[in-house]
């Protein structure tokens, strides 16, 4: 709306009957065209998910749930537009830097454990040579190691079991190379469960340590 | 003295937590491609693969130059040309359910894919653009902004 009075005040025109006729013309002509500022693009997952994206400013807010539509946006003040179709082709023109500068999907590893205790079950000993194998793969590489636990127990304990099991499979990584300086350990207790279960579950598959080449 | 030395104890484990939560990265970077380069309080710093970023830090890149970024939760941000991000907020700390991912794109392209926040709390990522706030439910996206 500034840009266009300020048009018009520029060109010369006092706002006689034709200057008004002249910035309603410019008003039709500037609705049909308004400068894009942003593309919003919701695509599928790799597994084939959908999520969803809201777009909001101070003039609405707009949902995109549907793959391969986008929404525009031309200023702050103006509503976003409705989701439109996008062709693959045209996302595949407009982000194809982006695209190709997409960091390589974290390898997960998940070594289990006996319960309460920080010794690995038989099965999982034999995983710390294939998370090397994945590191020799990456022109870099860092490793995150999470403790996790089941949800039996107080919170304390689980804390201290969680970080007794990642230091656990760190101390084994490092005695096969792999360097310390590019280790981030965490333990989340029982809040972070692999398997989402309620409190007071003895569960297998959440006496784990997740490693993740990344 | 065994009381100041506790007291002295106290100090130092204190020192020693806030130093360990100033320290906490966000993510690092990967894929560098061209000129690359991290504002962080107001200095400019290089950016190599491996470099660690943090909240309140911006990346940007110049012409022909692109870069990703994995984020702790797994979170991956690529952006391409001429671009500029600012890292606002990453909090991750499942134990303490605690989390917030918010970025703004202040210019140029960038392909987003949600890691494990999303998952663990839905309305906890946001991307900001200069024109509008774009609420992410755990997918991949794609974004371009427009310099005036």
């Amino acid at each position: 709306m500034h840009e266009i009075l300020y048009t018009a005040g520029k060109s010369g025109h006092a706002m006689s009957c034709g200057g008004i006729v002249f910035v309603l013309l410019l008003l039709l002509f500037a609705s049909g065209c308004a400068t894009i500022k942003d593309t919003v693009v919701l695509v599928q997952d790799a597994d084939g998910k959908v999520g969803q994206l809201t777009v909001a400013n101070n003039g609405g807010s707009k949902t995109l749930t549907v793959p391969n539509t986008m929404i525009e946006v031309t200023g702050s003040e103006k509503s976003p537009s409705d989701p439109k179709q996008i062709d693959q082709s045209k996302i595949d023109v407009l982000f194809a830097e982006s695209i190709d500068a997409w960091p390589a999907e974290p390898v997960i590893f998940l070594f289990y454990f006996l319960h309460n205790s920080t010794d690995l079950v038989t099965e999982s000993k034999s995983d710390i040579v294939e998370v090397i194998s994945a590191v020799n793969k990456r022109k870099f590489y860092e490793i995150s190691i999470v403790g996790h636990t089941d949800t039996t127990g107080t919170d304390e304990h689980n804390m201290g079991l969680s970080n007794a099991r990642a230091e656990a499979v760190r101390d084994a990584l490092i005695a096969q190379g792999i360097r310390s300086d590019r280790i981030n350990l965490r333990y989340h207790g029982k809040w972070d469960p692999i398997v989402p279960t309620g409190d007071n579950v003895s569960e297998p598959r959440n006496r784990v340590v997740e490693v993740v080449v990344k | 003295m065994g009381r100041i030395l506790s007291l002295l104890l106290l100090f130092v484990v204190l020192a020693a937590t806030i130093v360990s939560a100033a320290d906490e990265s966000a993510g690092s970077l990967r894929k560098k491609k061209g000129d690359v380069l991290i504002e962080r309080q107001g200095h400019i710093l290089k950016a190599e693969d491996g470099t660690s970023v943090y909240p309140n830090d911006t990346v940007s890149t110049g012409a022909n130059s692109s870069v990703g970024i994995i984020f702790e939760d797994n979170s991956r941000i690529s952006l391409g040309s001429n671009s500029r991000l600012e890292l606002k907020q990453f909090v991750f700390e499942p134990a303490r359910r605690q989390f917030s991912m918010v970025n703004e794109l202040i210019k140029g392209t960038a392909s987003f894919i949600s890691g494990k926040m999303t998952k663990l709390s839905p309305d906890s990522v946001i991307l900001e653009t200069p024109s509008a706030t774009i609420g992410v439910r755990g997918t991949t996206y794609h974004v371009m902004v427009r310099e005036d």
